[in-house]
């Protein structure tokens, strides 16, 4: 919806309403939201890697010296910029390029961005999704100062917990449908997550204990290769059990994804080795690695969790196709292929149930549940590796696919659980490891001396021994 | 939700639009070239089917494209353009001949698979070259697939100029193959028709049983929409763009070997002159539909034959029956204009508008 208000899709009926005034919809563009002080903090950050912050900030609005069209003033520019800096009390280093800030740091040069066209709304698009705890209380506080300015924020998030401590007022939408708006002081986060499922959940379920038994995963001094320095695995290490989830926490791009694409064998290793079930799985293809056991959850289902083109029919039993029952002698039974994706849409519940809808019509929720069909449902696997499993889902299905991880758990399975969302990994895991830097910078077990505080210092690269 | 049987139908509908409206438009243009439409079209229709030998020329070209069309329908589904169709086609010809010259008189059953087999091998390697840039380089196949046909168009000319010569012959060929070798003619002379028209089919049902009853046909649609989706489900998909070009080549040579063992008995300097394009036409028709391939195919050889008829009787230029065929192309890629459901929604909605003032009357 934001993105509409952005101007980046097109409207199709309805009117906007902008300080008092009617908005001209026929001619409505990013442009024109720009001009109306509308400023945009993107999910994903559009900037320009090779680029130095300060070029980013001015890139389609520099200002040009006096005397010549052509030569940029970047001396007024910083000028400028610097004001918001001081004002707001932001960390930013104009001079870098955005390829070696961190991400917080790219978040605050997004709002500056914005502040620097003259915005006085602010879309924040799920800020603190890649976040730590420290990065997006800093967030808040740079926030609130802004708001005492007159600014106006539109804070998206689908964490219950942030939208309490930072809106005013509260707008629920549901499947694409305006719920309600409320103030937050009448409401309570157990009231909202009702408006946003339209029944009760409960997040928050209590993790099931399971007797811990073999090793199903040993990383032993793995390197791993990328193309961003900092997520170069560098000498990991660790092993998980059947019966046990080990949660991998850390801000996104510290050598999480490169982790887990190396264990399901789509990433070569460089140095060490990995091991799934008695069988050395490092730089092997990912149809021997699936065979040794491996259930995986790929980090973005739109790209290597679904295709999106097929049926979910065939996107049920792609993994198997060359095995009984799908296949004999090498020529496929469509029959036996329906029967099969039948029975897991009904045992994952998928809806809608028809097999013979394409995957791309699906919401968030149910094709990720379409992804966990078909990883869980194969008979013979070992470990689950579950990358990022409930980012982009709705309320209703998180609560149903940490279930489905949790009975894995249950029945046996070891679960690598990797994961830039904190509650999740809290609510998941029975030991985590967290990693800054493409290194492991700590490893503590999940019980009630655990704080956030602590996790967020690891993923920060602190030290482990901050144990109070 | 969007379900898969309602789309095949909609492009059914689509590719048929596409067809009435691209020969209204050809009608239109003859009209304005000072002919009459209706005499041309009887005229193309006598040329494709008015005679024995009319109807034999059209199959001669039906067998070459609807093997073409088939093999790069394969490589079509995996978004692989493949161009070097026409350079597997001559090197298919030429290593189809060889051995039904090179080795003694053998029977048919013997001599033809043999003399295929040898085709296909060679133009199955020869797509091997693109193939490998492509999958593991990801090297762009219409620039490797386009210079490799010079490769092969030349490399067959020096053979047949400096080995394989057949002296005393006008044009550089080969030696004729032997009589074994060569398909039954059709009861179509004196057309050079030949049951060759079988292995057409026959090649034309194995593409089609191997895309949608196999596993590898299986992979390749998978690889076809989502490559790296692919990967992670453990379907080596660098592989089967490899194979799937290597297989699509190897029919190709194939078609090459059909048209020599068919029609020439030999292997003549220039016998295509990008004949192979016209099956890459007939598969880009009907948007890589395979169930509709053979029609496609029948349809383009249609134009050929005709064409040449109409220009007999009429004058009217065979050239323009080329046209034809481009149209069609690209009024069935405009996906949006054929939109036939919006159309009748708009007529739909016409009516009932009108309905609702006769009530209102």
């Amino acid at each position: 919806m934001m993105k509409i208000l952005y101007g980046m899709y097109p409207i199709d009926q309805g009117e906007i309403f902008l300080n008092g005034e009617k908005v001209d919809l026929s001619k409505y563009n990013t442009h024109s939201a720009i001009k109306h002080g509308i400023g945009m903090v993107h999910q994903e950050f559009m900037l320009v890697k090779e680029m130095t912050v300060l070029e980013n900030i001015i890139l389609g609005v520099e200002p040009t010296k006096r005397n010549s069209k052509m030569a940029l003033d970047f001396t007024a520019a910083r000028k400028k910029i610097n004001h918001y800096i001081e004002n707001y009390q932001m960390n930013v280093h104009l001079d870098r390029k955005v390829l070696n800030i961190s991400v917080g740091e790219m978040q605050r040069v997004e709002i500056i961005k914005a502040l620097y066209r003259g915005a006085d709304v602010l879309i924040l698009d799920e800020p603190t999704a890649v976040l730590t705890p420290q990065e997006a209380d800093k967030l808040f506080e740079i926030l609130d100062i802004m708001r005492k300015d007159g600014v106006t924020i539109v804070f998206i998030s689908h964490k219950l917990k942030e939208v309490m401590a930072i809106s005013d007022r509260i707008s629920v939408m549901r499947g694409g449908k305006y719920v309600a708006t409320v103030h937050k002081s009448d409401t309570t986060i157990p009231e909202l997550a009702k408006m946003m499922v339209g029944r009760e959940v409960f997040l928050d379920g209590k993790r099931s204990m399971v007797e811990v038994g073999e090793p199903v995963l040993q990383v032993k001094n793995v390197y791993v290769p990328s193309e961003r320095e900092l997520s170069k695995n560098r000498d990991i290490s660790f092993m998980v059990r059947a019966g046990e989830v080990l949660g991998v926490a850390g801000i996104d791009g510290n050598g999480q994804s490169e982790l887990g694409e190396a264990i399901a064998g789509l990433r070569p290793v460089e140095k060490g080795e990995i091991i799934l079930g008695d069988k050395v799985i490092s730089n092997k293809a990912p149809h021997y690695v699936r065979d040794c056991g491996l259930a995986h959850i790929p980090e973005d289902r739109n790209d290597r969790g679904l295709n999106k083109e097929h049926t979910v029919t065939y996107n049920l039993v792609a993994a198997e196709i060359g095995d009984a029952p799908f296949s004999k002698y090498s020529i496929i039974s469509e029959k036996e292929m329906r029967k099969v994706s039948e029975e897991r849409i009904e045992r994952f519940d998928i809806r809608p149930r028809d097999p013979r809808n394409l995957a791309m019509g699906f919401s968030g929720g149910n094709a990720q549940k379409i992804v966990v069909a078909r990883e869980l449902g194969a008979p013979g696997k070992k470990l689950l590796l579950a990358a990022q499993p409930t980012r982009g889902v709705d309320i209703g299905s998180i609560e149903g696919i940490r279930r489905l991880i949790d009975k894995a758990k249950r029945e046996g399975l070891g679960v690598l659980l990797i994961s830039a969302d904190i509650d999740e990994i809290l609510a998941l895991s029975d030991r985590i490891i967290v990693m800054y830097e493409g290194r492991i910078s700590g490893e503590v077990v999940n019980d009630e001396y655990l704080t956030d505080e602590k996790l967020g210092m690891l993923m920060l690269g602190g030290e482990a021994d901050a144990k109070s | 939700m969007l379900k898969v049987k309602s789309e095949k139908f909609e492009t059914t509908i689509r590719i048929v639009l596409a067809f009435v409206f691209s020969f209204v438009l050809f009608g239109v243009v003859i009209a304005i070239c000072g002919h009459n439409p209706i005499d041309a079209f009887y005229q193309l229709f006598r040329g494709g089917f008015g005679s024995k030998f009319n109807f034999g020329s059209l199959i001669e070209d039906f067998i070459m494209i609807l093997t073409i069309a088939s093999a790069y329908s394969l490589t079509r589904r995996i978004g692989y353009f493949n161009l070097g169709l026409e350079g597997s086609f001559y090197l298919g010809a030429m290593f189809s001949a060889a051995p039904a010259f090179l080795l003694p008189d053998l029977p048919k059953i013997v001599i033809i698979p043999i003399s295929l087999a040898c085709g296909f091998i060679v133009a199955a390697l020869y797509g091997s070259i693109c193939g490998i840039l492509k999958a593991y380089y990801n090297v762009n196949e219409a620039c490797t697939t386009i210079l490799m046909n010079y490769v092969a168009m030349f490399f067959c000319d020096f053979m047949i100029n400096n080995v394989w010569v057949s002296p005393g012959s006008p044009i550089p060929q080969t030696p004729r193959v032997q009589e074994n070798a060569m398909f039954a003619k059709l009861p179509l002379s004196p057309s050079r028709a030949s049951t060759a028209i079988f292995v057409a089919f026959l090649v034309y049902i194995f593409v089609y049983f191997l895309t949608f009853r196999t596993t590898f046909g299986f992979k390749i649609r998978n690889v076809a929409t989502n490559a790296r989706f692919s990967d992670t489900v453990g379907m080596k998909s660098k592989r089967v763009v490899l194979a799937t070009v290597m297989l699509s080549c190897g029919l190709g040579g194939i078609a090459g070997g059909l048209e020599v063992l068919g029609i020439y008995g030999s292997f003549i300097q220039n016998f295509s002159q990008n004949s192979a394009f016209q099956g890459i036409i007939a598969c880009l028709l009907v948007n890589n539909n395979l169930a509709l391939v053979p029609l496609s195919s029948f349809f383009i050889s249609f134009t050929r034959a005709g064409g040449s008829g109409m220009e007999y009787y009429t004058g009217i230029s065979s050239a323009l029956i080329y046209t034809v065929t481009p149209l069609m192309i690209l009024f069935v890629s405009m996906e949006k204009m054929f939109d036939y459901k919006r159309f009748f929604r708009f007529v739909r909605k016409i009516f009932v508008r009108n309905k609702e003032m006769n009530v209102k009357e």
